[in-house]
């Protein structure tokens, strides 16, 4: 890939980027979220047309904006979703589409399946994988087995470029291990690997060159043994943001670090597990503090979250908001508690994107709008007005659909949600997902805001990590369920990014 | 043309633009238009000779009397449709079958009306409310599970009384609750003003300004989301199914009155009452996957429905109006599911 | 580097021919006939079974077409309807045109597959609901062969499709000879559906319709034959229910699509798509004809037939979603 560009609309996702993986070479591909990883790969797998620049394979051309080119071209895409058919076989998901056929009963073609069955075998083996599972339903595996045989299923058909998108963001120790030997394999076999990865310790025992990534610009190209975990996390991240970027409250004052020794914490959790998912999570947070837990893809960051809101409770632990212990099994116990949550994904859990502003505003809150079973529109119109002023929601009114607003707008509704009644904690998880830089830096400004009032005891969930540096008085990072190093306002994003990654040296 | 002409034109044709996407999104204002595009139809067709009988107001008053049950029951399954996951309700003809016999024993065995009509609403509260349960909490397909009701309970209402219906002389007495009184020279069926007026006033102000009536929507628009706005799912979507039987519940006493006699196959004769009572949810704007519909579409689909139905029956002879009721059924099904699909694509 | 830990986990059961919910049927089936066999001394005699099985074709029939239409996540709830169109046009024909059986079987099937395009067509192409395709069929069908009926039952039809009826001359070797069409059309596409890329693309439709058209499924051309075949195997089942003639009355297929429905949903076919076998719907179809007869041989009201079937829905069903959820939480 020589040279490639994209735009969105007025923000430059790529900037010139030049990329290589030669046959039989596994190339880390790493970069911050937004640092144009996935937008790179979209354009190499055909889903997304490049405005400038070339993708050829083999020394061919690639035609942009085609999966099937690319696909015909070799070059195939396993993402973290493995789109497979439960009800079929694994043989049979392989095949599917392209099903091998021999002639049988007067010329008519119907499924060789012994043929088919020989080559999934075959074809496992040949990964590292048992080979019994082709005749498994795939409904019957563990998702890790499921995208090991997407990979399987990937590799069947094109033979030259295979891109991984965080392939062990999901997967156990031991199961890292078997996508390793399926990647060493293929390796082997002579196909390039783009490895996509948050997991920087990871790369050096699977990647043989690393690509880093950093706001649409390739910052290096090198092979991995040159370079440190602490190396790659440095060049990622770029220069250390100023000492006083803090987010500047509308009081004009700048956020006194850890103002907040007041005697009893707003939330205290103690030894907080799920089973499978994380363990031991302490956690303490007073009123005007932002503790942000930050962790990778399958940390299982977003799970602790889920179980302070009850939506995925955690089986041990306890909860305590204001020195009161607290049974969260449903979110209704969560909001009874004074927990509010801003859900990490806004069309699927956050939204009614047919309904208006003031009915996404007020689903949360309908018993305190109401009297006697009855709902007060005015009243939920005034609420609806006085937030969007509060939270500069840009729309005509509250009557206006949500599914008309800007992301940003839409992700401040659902914010704004959870500021009808002031709550005592608010969990937000990936607050400025998928939000425009102007909409970002309103919400930043909110959530300071909200925090120095002294009401609301916030906990930051999210991937995004100047983000976090920005907000929080405390970062704790979180690797593999647990809680592993702590840091204070005013350390480098390396630090932690390495912490994250999994940087043995870096431990507190 | 002249600049100032292509301007009027595109003014013209925004105004046309806007008009078009108000009468798609406005259910039941377009339902009105057709309403009248039907009324005026059948108006020429009578000045034509070609009605066996005058299709004029007094006509057309005591045509509502197949309104009561249509609209009643189409609201029911308003209310299950709305609550999404794929909501419907295949049963409530077989409620009011079960239910209607429950209240015919309860009036042949001398109780008092009042308090048999109490019986057979809280008869139909109860079968919907299994249907409830089923569904939201037991995790059936409502589709299955209301035809397993639907076969278990019209199954009961036959067994009940051997298949024969009730009509001794206490139940005859009801079809006093179902004859027509005098509005301005018109008769007009008194049920319409006894029980189906207040009926869509409550089942209106509970959806449109209740507090369960936000849940409702928000439930059936997307239920992760409401799950994350701390609402029970669960209980909202079983309210919905016993609200739909409570509505059947009084169908069941409408029925029953209005045929002096408790039918074990009320409500499941030919295709059912269910079947009816979904098309006319649907034309009322009523969307498939939950979320959407309003009231007042239903209802103005549910008029609809029957005076083209009673004009149908006059402009063919003998029982060929009835089978081209069916035509008009299917027709206007098919035609509101493209509706919904173009205006919810366009402007949803 | 294959000695690395590859066996993540202990062998599982390779996917069998026969489900698991289909020999519970099996079992089920076995145990209601020995039971019904003892507590009656009329159940398990021929003429009783031959008139089970003979009652069960025209539903075992439909049913295969159904559940091809169920796998994809559809329905088709006209099929009543449908038969009643077919029932009324071909018993005019044989009674008023002397049309011999052959061709009647034809006619029957052609229309059939006629009645079932307008439905896949809307479908598929119309991108409608199936079920609100569906029922408007339901109606307009009707409409159709009420029309035809022209307000009369059709009276004095000669038995010229005796041979599919279930009187002696439609049996072979004792069994009805609709049952053994069934059996061989139902077996032929048990192997379809198991053996032809094309009749696997059918669960593909059904478990995600995006993801199969992504890789190349034919999804418009599955969800057109699903439904053309549905009508095409309610050509046969109204033959079948003609029979040995007699009377054909307007109220012709009522109530059948439930049935059907029943049949394929006890059968193990799940309402949702992807997930289903022609053998289970034969079982359920069974089960429907066993519990009918149980139930009249039993001296109880034959009104309590629907209520077993309801409760047969509802454990076929809820034996199914326990074992999907127990899969889920591996």
């Amino acid at each position: 890939m020589a040279g490639v560009v994209k735009r969105y609309g007025g923000v430059q996702a790529l900037r010139g980027v030049d990329f290589e993986v030669r046959g039989g070479e596994v190339h880390a591909l790493v970069g911050e979220n937004g640092a144009g990883k996935s937008t790179l790969m979209r354009i190499l797998a055909g889903a997304e047309r490049a405005d400038a620049g070339t993708v050829a394979v083999a020394g061919e051309t690639l035609a942009g904006g085609s999966t099937q080119a690319a696909i015909a071209a070799g070059v195939a895409a396993v993402y973290q979703e493995p789109a497979l058919f439960g009800e079929l076989t694994v043989a049979e998901n392989v095949f599917l589409g392209r099903e091998l056929r021999k002639r049988s009963l007067g010329g008519l073609r119907r499924v060789d399946w012994a043929a088919q069955r020989r080559r999934v075998t075959e074809l496992l083996e040949r990964l590292g994988l048992d080979p019994s599972l082709a005749d498994v339903r795939v409904a019957d595996l563990a998702v890790a087995e499921q995208q090991l045989v997407s990979i399987a299923k990937a590799f069947a058909h094109s033979a030259r470029v295979l891109i991984l998108d965080e392939p062990s963001a999901i997967l156990t120790d031991r199961e890292i291990e078997v996508l390793f030997g399926v990647v060493r394999t293929l390796r082997q076999e002579g196909v390039g690997v783009v490895y996509i990865s948050h997991r920087l310790d990871e790369l050096a025992r699977i990647s043989d060159r690393v690509t880093v990534l950093r706001d649409g610009v390739v910052v290096a190209t090198r092979p991995t043994r040159e370079l440190s975990v602490r190396a790659v996390a440095e060049l990622m991240v770029g220069h250390e943001l100023p000492a006083d970027n803090r987010v500047r409250a509308a009081t004009g004052s700048t956020s006194a670090a850890g103002s907040t020794s007041a005697a009893e914490p707003v939330l205290e959790v103690r030894r907080l597990g799920r089973a499978g998912v994380f363990e031991d999570v302490d956690l303490r947070v007073g009123a005007g503090e932002i503790v942000a837990l930050y962790g990778l893809v399958g940390s299982g960051v977003a799970d602790i979250a889920r179980a302070l809101f009850g939506v995925a409770p955690a089986d041990r632990g306890t909860v305590s908001v204001d020195g009161r212990v607290v049974r969260l099994r449903t979110p209704h116990d969560a909001t009874r508690a004074g927990i509010a949550m801003l859900p990490g994904n806004r069309a699927v859990q956050g939204v009614f994107a047919s309904k208006s502003i003031a009915f996404n505003l007020s689903s949360a809150h309908l018993g305190y709008l109401s009297r006697w079973g009855w709902l007060d529109r005015a009243r939920e119109r005034r609420v609806a007005e006085r937030l969007m002023a509060r939270l500069r929601v840009r729309a005509r009114g509250p009557a206006m659909l949500v599914s008309a607003l800007s992301g940003g707008n839409q992700q401040k509704t659902v914010i704004a949600r959870q500021l009808v009644r002031t709550p005592r904690v608010l969990v937000l998880e990936e607050p400025t997902q998928g939000v425009d830089v102007g909409a970002k830096e309103e919400i930043h400004r909110i959530v300071t805001e909200l925090a120095e009032s002294g009401s609301s005891a916030v906990v930051l969930v999210s991937s995004d990590l100047p983000e976090v540096l920005r907000l929080a008085t405390r970062v704790l990072v979180v690797r593999r369920g647990k809680v592993v190093a702590e840091f204070d306002r005013g350390a480098r994003q390396a630090d932690v990014l390495a912490a994250a990654a999994g940087d043995q040296e870096r431990q507190r | 043309m002249t600049a100032a002409e292509s301007t009027t034109n595109a003014r013209e044709r925004a105004r046309l633009a806007h008009l078009v996407e108000y009468l798609l999104t406005e259910r039941a204002v377009l339902l009105a238009v057709l309403l009248v595009v039907v009324l005026v139809w059948f108006k020429v067709l009578q000045a034509g000779q070609y009605l066996v009988a005058p299709y004029d107001l007094g006509y057309l008053a005591s045509a509502l009397e197949s309104l009561v049950p249509l609209c009643l029951l189409a609201l029911a399954e308003l209310l299950v449709i709305v609550s999404g996951r794929g909501g419907i309700d295949l049963s409530v003809g077989a409620i009011v079958s079960l239910a209607g016999m429950a209240f015919g024993f309860c009036v042949a065995g001398g109780w008092p009306v009042p308090l048999a009509m109490l019986v057979c609403l809280a008869a139909g509260t109860l079968l919907g409310a299994v249907n409830g349960v089923l569904t939201a909490y037991l995790r059936f397909p409502p589709l299955i599970a209301t035809l397993a009701t639907y076969y278990a309970y019209s199954s009961l209402a036959m067994v009940s009384n051997d298949r024969a219906p009730i009509s001794t002389e206490p139940v005859q007495r009801l079809s006093a609750l179902t004859r027509p009184i005098d509005v301005f020279g018109l008769y007009v069926p008194r049920h319409v003003f006894t029980i189906l007026l207040p009926c869509l006033v409550l089942v209106w102000l509970v959806v449109n300004r209740s507090t369960y009536g936000r849940k409702l929507y928000a439930v059936g628009t997307n239920d992760v989301a409401a799950t994350f706005a701390a609402l029970s799912v669960a209980r909202v979507r079983l309210a919905a199914y016993t609200g739909a039987g409570l509505l059947a519940g009084v169908v069941a006493v409408v029925t029953v009155a209005q045929f002096a006699s408790a039918r074990p196959d009320a409500g499941t004769v030919g295709n059912g009452m269910a079947l009816p009572a979904i098309t006319i949810a649907v034309l009322g704007g009523v969307a498939i996957q939950g979320g959407i519909g309003t009231v007042g579409g239903v209802a103005m689909a549910a008029l609809l429905v029957t005076w083209l139905n009673a004009g149908l029956l006059l402009a063919f002879e003998g029982s060929e109006g009835s089978q081209y009721q069916l035509l008009a059924l299917g027709v206007v099904l098919v035609g509101s599911a493209l509706l919904n699909t173009i205006s919810l694509r366009r402007y949803g | 580097m294959t000695t690395v830990a590859h066996r993540l986990q202990a062998r599982r059961p390779a996917a069998r021919p026969i489900e698991g919910q289909e020999l519970a049927l099996l079992g089920v089936l076995v145990v209601l006939w020995g039971v019904l066999g003892l507590a009656t001394d009329t159940f398990l005699t021929g003429s009783n079974l031959q008139a089970i099985l003979f009652n069960v074709a025209p539903i075992a029939l439909i049913g295969i077409g159904m559940t091809a239409v169920i796998v994809t996540a559809g329905i088709d709830v006209s099929v009543g309807s449908a038969v009643a169109v077919v029932m009324v046009v071909v018993a005019k024909l044989i009674r008023d045109v002397g049309v011999p059986a052959p061709l009647a079987v034809l006619v029957a099937v052609a229309l059939g597959v006629c009645l079932g395009a307008i439905n896949g067509g809307l479908v598929a192409f119309g991108r409608i609901h199936p079920i609100i395709v569906t029922f408007a069929t339901l109606n307009v069908f009707r409409f159709v062969a009420l029309r035809i009926f022209d307000g009369r039952q059709v009276t004095g039809v000669p038995d010229t499709l005796g041979s599919l009826g279930g009187g002696a001359d439609g049996r072979i070797w004792g069994l009805p000879t609709a049952w053994l069409l069934a059996v061989l059309l139902g077996a032929a596409m048990w192997w379809y559906m198991r053996s032809w890329p094309t009749g696997r693309h059918l669960y593909a439709v059904g478990g995600d319709v995006r993801a199969a058209r992504l890789a190349g499924v034919r999804v418009r051309r599955r969800l057109v034959f699903a439904y053309v075949l549905t009508g095409a195997l309610v050509g046969l089942a109204g033959c079948v229910l003609i029979g040995s003639g007699g009377l054909v009355s307007q109220n012709a297929g009522e109530g059948l699509e439930l049935q059907v429905i029943a049949a394929v949903v006890i059968g193990g076919t799940s309402i949702m798509g992807g997930r289903g076998t022609v053998l289970g719907t034969m079982l359920g179809a069974l089960l429907v004809g066993t519990v009918t007869s149980a139930v009249t041989l039993l001296g109880w009201p034959s009104e309590l037939t629907p209520l077993f079937v309801g409760v047969f829905i509802l454990v076929a069903v809820g034996a199914d979603l326990v074992r999907a959820r127990r899969r889920k939480a591996r």
